[in-house]
């Protein structure tokens, strides 16, 4: 199976052409066809697993969350009606389960950061915004990164699920707000006040 | 919005750093199956619930079933004397007549059988008619099942065989 390029934002209208062929795949998966939600598992496991992890800014939360994702949405499979996207769907399960284990986690704080992939120390937006920009011109990407989780890990869910749906994979608006079930308004101002506090808690590595 | 845009465009560089935070190589070829050997052990442990749920509600049969576990000889031994059994109730049931009842009916039919009153042969209980009357008047070469379902459809003491009777 070929993975995706990591720099390129995940959209949910990649899948809209073979909307089709989802369908068929849902209905196989509701009649039991384990083969036919391994396609599905298979379709999204990578944009589930990524919104997950930037919740959570951990790997092995990641993973446990976004597997108790799929295998709720199985379970749940005959009550879901079509009145939205598979993806959608699949989406809200993810992301109301990573809610929940947030708010039962948070006393704890706790962070695990994985390694930076390759592709990122080639990545020129990064490197100039590293070597330029930064006051302290040693601060590395892993550094960066670290100030990143952080700040991230200090918005609260809503806000930090907005910038993670919108800024890191690319979401719509419309998107955002299908998933988070609330309009498109509420999705910008939310967006907007997440911003201007990430902007204030990285100052000095953003300047 | 754009000049809002803008604001962040420094931001929004940085957060394209996330993009590269990857689970380790390799882990999405394995994810899948993870979740479909999950949902197979959660449908198996389903099935195990039931099986608990119902030791629970009757003990004596988990005790049976760990018994004869350790014992498959005496759980053959077992269910082959119960298909005997079975089989032998069958062949006893669709035989044409069994001899030694058959032997004492066929008494009855003139003498009447030993014990027994030999009310039915009376021309003195007529109301009562069939309905007390000995199986063994019934024909010959039917078994006893065929003999006693007579008995079952006639009603014994209907209101309308007293009316008529009166």
């Amino acid at each position: 199976m070929t993975e995706r390029d990591p720099a390129k934002p995940a959209q949910a209208s990649d899948t809209k052409p073979d909307a089709g062929a989802e369908q068929a795949l849902v209905r196989r998966a509701k009649d039991g066809d384990l083969q036919a939600y391994d396609e599905l598992v298979q379709r999204y496991q990578e944009r589930i697993y990524a919104t997950i992890y930037h919740m959570t800014s951990n790997h092995e939360d990641a993973n446990d969350l976004a597997q108790d994702a799929f295998i709720k949405a199985f379970q749940a499979l005959k009550s879901f009606k079509g009145g939205s996207s598979f993806y959608t769907w699949i989406y809200r399960i993810a992301v109301n389960k990573t809610i929940n284990f947030l708010k039962q986690r948070r006393h704890k704080g706790h962070m695990s950061l994985n390694e930076l992939d390759f592709n990122a120390e080639n990545d020129p937006d990064l490197v100039a915004l590293v070597s330029d920009k930064t006051p302290q011109r040693d601060a590395g990407l892993n550094e960066l990164k670290e100030k990143l989780n952080e700040a991230m890990q200090r918005l609260s869910e809503p806000h930090r699920l907005v910038v993670a749906l919108h800024d890191v994979q690319g979401l719509a608006h419309e998107e955002i707000a299908e998933i988070m079930d609330c309009n498109i308004g509420t999705v910008r101002s939310r967006l907007f006040y997440a911003r201007q506090q990430l902007q204030g808690y990285l100052a000095d590595y953003l300047k | 919005m754009q000049n809002q845009e803008d604001n962040f465009d420094a931001l929004r560089r940085a957060l394209k750093l996330k993009r590269h935070e990857q689970p380790p190589p390799g882990f999405y070829n394995s994810f899948s199956r993870q979740v479909i050997s999950r949902i197979r052990e959660n449908d198996v442990h389903d099935r195990r619930h039931v099986m608990d749920a119902a030791a629970w509600e009757a003990p004596w049969i988990s005790r049976l079933m760990q018994y004869f576990q350790t014992r498959p000889a005496y759980a053959g031994v077992i269910g082959a004397a119960a298909c005997v059994l079975l089989l032998g109730g069958v062949v006893y049931s669709e035989r044409p007549s069994a001899p030694v009842v058959a032997e004492g009916l066929r008494l009855g039919d003139s003498q009447g059988i030993a014990g027994v009153s030999p009310l039915a042969n009376s021309a003195e209980s007529p109301a009562t008619g069939s309905s007390i009357s000995p199986v063994g008047a019934l024909p010959e070469g039917t078994t006893l099942f065929d003999k006693m379902r007579p008995r079952q459809t006639v009603p014994v003491f209907s209101t309308t065989n007293l009316l008529n009777q009166k």
